[in-house]
């Protein structure tokens, strides 16, 4: 299959979880490149044992968590050199979901600063799920899980959202 | 939880054309050394580095001697004239 077959099958998939994870177009775009020169390097390694949507999808959501922690790094730096400015400031100046209609976004972006604070793996189990609409098994197979994991990790996803947005209105 | 069901308004959206172009572009570059790669080059160089002057700190005094002055006899080949 070439690069561009799959590009035009999966590309939007891959955008919307990109987005997903990091709320912010031009990221998601660079993640979507970043995606697909993976897919292009390592075609050759893709042995059908599973589906092609899934294979894309644990890149996507590789790099995406990548990234993530690449930003933060560099949020470390840039807060290290203005003590002034907390985290909250910069994710919030810093979302723009396409997606999201106006009169959700200051909802969704406070949902979805709480869920940024979760672990990984719960993170993906929730965006998975809920966002994305995928089915348990599906989940299950994109992260190499039981099917039973995936229901613990998005109940533990749940508890832990709750206790933050509790503690969010507490303040 | 009730704030879950909000995650139904998204809406799914579209990648913009020329994202396509940009990113053969990209591939087109060629192969831009990752920083990981670098920083992997820059960790085994200082641990070899170390590895020296450890190995170096470590010799007595007389084997260090010994060593500068094999270094000397093997070099002042001019002193063989007399």
């Amino acid at each position: 299959m070439k690069l561009e077959e799959i590009y035009t099958l999966q590309k939007n998939a891959v955008f919307n979880l990109a987005l997903s994870y990091v709320q912010n177009t031009q990221d998601a775009e660079e993640i979507t490149q970043d995606v697909f020169i993976s897919v292009h390097k390592n075609i050759t390694k893709f042995k059908y044992q599973s589906s092609l949507k899934t294979w894309v999808y644990r890149i996507t959501i590789n790099t995406s968590l990548d990234f993530l922690k690449a930003q933060k790094r560099n949020k470390r730096k840039v807060l290290f050199q203005a003590r002034s400015i907390d985290s909250t400031t910069i994710q919030v100046a810093n979302f723009d979901h396409p997606g999201v209609q106006l009169e959700d976004k200051e909802d969704l972006q406070r949902l979805f600063q709480q869920i940024n604070r979760l672990p990984e793996n719960q993170k993906t189990a929730l965006i998975l799920l809920k966002i994305e609409q995928e089915k348990t098994a599906e989940v299950a197979k994109i992260m190499k899980l039981t099917p039973k994991a995936v229901e613990s990790l998005f109940s533990r996803a749940k508890t832990n959202l709750k206790k933050f947005i509790e503690q969010t209105e507490g303040l | 939880m009730q704030e879950l069901d909000l995650f139904t308004r998204i809406k799914k959206v579209e990648v913009r054309d020329s994202l396509f172009n940009d990113m053969t572009a990209k591939l087109e570059q060629g192969t831009i050394i990752p920083m990981l790669y670098i920083r992997a080059a820059a960790a085994v160089l200082l641990c070899l580095i170390s590895l020296e002057v450890f190995v170096t700190s470590q010799l007595n005094p007389t084997t260090q001697n010994q060593i500068s002055a094999s270094l000397i006899t093997e070099g002042n080949t001019y002193l063989d004239y007399e």
